[in-house]
């Protein structure tokens, strides 16, 4: 299983792979959206992305319609860690194509829920 | 608007839970002393949520997030630690907050607050490892302008 985490803070990048690792999963990281579309191109399908919301460049939902609008990514599992957990933008979240959610900070068992709702890891 | 004590309870917790050490509030510590980031709030309230921190407390915590020895880290992974505890900070506060509002990008507080900023609503120190921390809310008498 491979993973793609996406954050502007190093720490955080750090904090999600070690996470992910401890999950099961192969890690690379990106340091915004625009990046992370070009480690997509790079690496290939990755079995899911966590892209943080607020980052400089291209954030974390114009990353999310950017990929929900290519073809080749359809159905590509991703997620995003906000620190504004609010019911509105976890909507707007949704709206734009995440498929779930993670507050920071993130937390080993909700990064394990967040895997098992969609289904990467055993519940 | 917003209560002291839960600010208290909400700084303890998730600088628990990111730094991995406890803090606790102390009122007499010294609010700034070293380092600090701002994170402005925009929407139903606006505003800058400050999170300053003694020096030698904020290498620790960067230490502690990158996973090196205190003496190795860099103002770079500093900055990044503190911005990034500020971001947190700043993002579960808003919730303390009435309206919808967003968080914008962290910001190193160099000479003084954004000239945006108005008074000091709220203010609460801390100690850790026996090191102080602050983290302080400035409402904006005006709107702030996108970009901020």
């Amino acid at each position: 299983m491979r993973a793609l985490v996406v954050d502007d803070s190093r720490a955080m990048r750090l904090l999600l792979e070690q996470l992910l690792r401890q999950a099961g999963f192969e890690v690379t990281d990106a340091g915004d959206g625009g990046e992370a579309l070009a480690q997509l191109g790079r690496m290939g399908r990755p079995d899911v992305v966590l892209v943080d919301w607020n980052m400089p460049g291209m954030d974390g939902l114009a990353f999310v319609r950017a990929v929900r609008a290519e073809a080749a990514y359809a159905g590509l599992p991703l997620v995003l860690v906000t620190a504004e957990d609010d019911a509105a933008r976890v909507a707007d979240a949704r709206a734009a194509g995440a498929d779930a959610h993670i507050a920071k900070p993130p937390t080993p068992q909700a990064l394990l829920q967040a895997l098992q709702q969609l289904a990467l890891v055993a519940g | 608007m917003i209560e002291r004590d839960d600010v208290c309870r909400l700084v303890e917790h998730v600088w628990g839970l990111v730094v991995g050490l406890g803090a606790e509030a102390a009122p007499d510590a010294p609010g700034e002393t070293g380092p600090a980031m701002h994170v402005p709030v925009r929407g139903a309230w606006e505003g800058y949520v400050v999170v300053s921190c003694d020096r030698e407390l904020a290498r620790l915590a960067a230490a502690r997030l990158f996973g090196v020895a205190s003496k190795t880290v860099t103002d770079d992974q500093t900055n990044d630690a503190l911005g990034e505890l500020t971001n947190i900070i700043g993002g579960n506060l808003k919730g303390l907050l009435p309206g919808s509002s967003s968080l914008g990008l962290p910001g190193v507080v160099t000479a003084g607050l954004p000239a945006a900023a108005g008074p000091c609503l709220a203010h609460a120190a801390f100690r850790c490892e026996g090191l102080p921390f602050a983290v302080a809310l400035f409402g904006c008498p005006a709107p702030l302008a996108a970009g901020t």
